[in-house]
């Protein structure tokens, strides 16, 4: 069984984010970056799945500038055992782009992917989009936000989504592609012997070309400042106007 | 090309959830500054029965898709479905809401149409006759303009941030005419637990 995990470096979410003098991209002198989190869940669930069947391999791959290199070790480190990186010396922040050359990358490995993982989303660019494409793009199955995955002893996968009000329970045949969502499982940390072992595991670096992107960032800003707060009245006389402020005001309902 | 703008609306039981109105609306006022129309795909149980309603919200027409495949959300069944109706159309732009549905089914249709995608948006308007989307990224901490290269650009909208608007009229509505064919489900659901009815 070949599963093939896609990683994404980001920056940490503690760090403080600061807009680059050219006004498109962020600064990124000083900070601190991590692999995705919900990627985590994606490389752990892997290792499981990889660990129920008693073989198969977890190959990592991600698309980023040479620093995502470090990235890939930390994920073969948790015991993944082959990665993929694309190199390209910009993080790229088209949806499309990264899913059109991830996707041809994924066409191009040998043995080809039985199942492909991915976090739900980045947490840097949040579009939820690069799993769902290149699912798209490979004609997989796919079901995203997966709280629950069990294999099943034919082969089949059964997983669980949380939908609004509810969650869904589905069956997929692999090959197939699954974003990951928190609650899925507890994300094992590297031990020593692990990152040892990382140092000596391959890091492939295949020729595929970068897709063009559809869609760029034009300006970033920030966001308008936090308001103070606001005393709409008392008592329960109070309610109504409150909930018709957080309809239409604050647009939070 | 058309200039058409295609809004996606999923229906259960004829019902239409709010956020989808936002996304006809906001769809009819993107096409409305294209020189086009907007389209309502409206997808689900007793979809004809709501497609009907779009024209109160800017839809000059509506396209509905109300069969046994499509009654329950799929991404592969919506995803298919709905890039193949949008892609016979050739339209500027594809809206979505962005509810837990919209963002699992919008990079579906992104992908099948090589489209830019712009996730979660904040703002949509036109300059000098081109789509340009605002959308929060880093958790929040900065908010970005995006700009599209593709033709045809697909956008989901946050819930609750674009205004429903009420107008004058109905809109042309028929049947998807292959709707029986809408796309067979590549993953098989076998159980929903506690799904509320839509409000």
């Amino acid at each position: 069984m070949h599963i093939v995990v896609l990683i994404k470096r980001v920056p940490d979410t503690a760090s403080k984010i600061t807009i680059a003098a050219d006004g498109r991209t962020i600064e990124t002198a000083g900070l601190q970056f991590v692999l995705n989190p919900y990627d985590e869940f994606a490389i752990e669930a892997a290792l499981q799945l990889k660990e129920q069947v008693g073989a198969g391999t977890v190959t990592v791959m991600t698309l980023g500038p040479a620093e995502a290199a470090q990235t890939l070790r930390s994920a073969l480190a948790m015991g993944a055992d082959r990665g993929v990186h694309l190199e390209h010396e910009q993080q790229l922040g088209d949806p499309y782009a990264i899913a059109r050359t991830l996707a041809t990358a994924i066409q191009g490995l040998a043995p080809p992917a039985d199942l492909v993982l991915a976090g739900r989303q980045a947490v840097d660019s949040q579009s939820l989009a690069v799993g769902p494409m290149v699912a798209s793009l490979l004609e997989l199955p796919c079901v995203t936000d997966v709280t629950r995955l069990e294999r099943q002893p034919e082969g089949k996968l059964r997983v669980e989504r949380e939908v609004e009000g509810g969650h869904e329970v589905l069956l997929v045949e692999p090959p197939a592609l699954l974003t990951t969502n928190k609650g899925l499982n507890e994300p094992r940390y590297a031990s020593l012997k692990g990152i040892m072992a990382a140092k000596k595991k391959p890091i492939e670096e295949p020729a595929v070309p970068i897709a063009p992107a559809l869609s760029a960032i034009l300006r970033l800003e920030y966001p308008p400042a936090r308001q103070g707060g606001r005393i709409v009245g008392e008592g329960a006389a109070a309610v109504p106007e409150l909930v018709r402020l957080l309809r239409e005001e604050a647009k939070v309902l | 090309m058309s200039n058409d703008v295609i809004a996606f609306v999923q229906a259960r039981q004829g019902e239409v959830k709010r956020t989808n109105l936002e996304a006809v609306s906001e769809g009819a006022r993107l096409a409305a500054g294209l020189g086009g129309r907007c389209v309502a795909v409206v997808m689900g149980s007793g979809a004809a029965e709501a497609a009907r309603r779009m024209g109160r919200h800017g839809a000059a027409r509506a396209i509905a898709v109300d069969e046994p495949a499509v009654h329950d959300y799929n991404g592969d069944v919506y995803g298919r479905t709905l890039a193949e109706i949008a892609r016979a159309r050739d339209p500027r732009a594809v809206v979505l809401s962005a509810t837990a549905a919209g963002k699992d089914l919008a990079p579906r249709v992104a992908a099948r149409l090589q489209a830019g995608y712009a996730a979660d948006c904040t703002g949509v308007e036109l300059r000098e006759g081109r789509i340009v989307a605002r959308r929060p990224v880093y958790a929040g901490k900065a908010i970005a303009e995006v700009g599209f290269e593709s033709p045809v650009a697909v956008l989901s909208l946050r819930p609750n941030n674009f205004e429903v608007r009420e107008v004058e009229g109905e809109a042309r509505s028929r049947p998807h005419p292959r709707s029986p064919r809408a796309c067979a489900p590549t993953s098989s659901s076998s159980g929903r637990a506690g799904a509320p009815p839509p409000i």
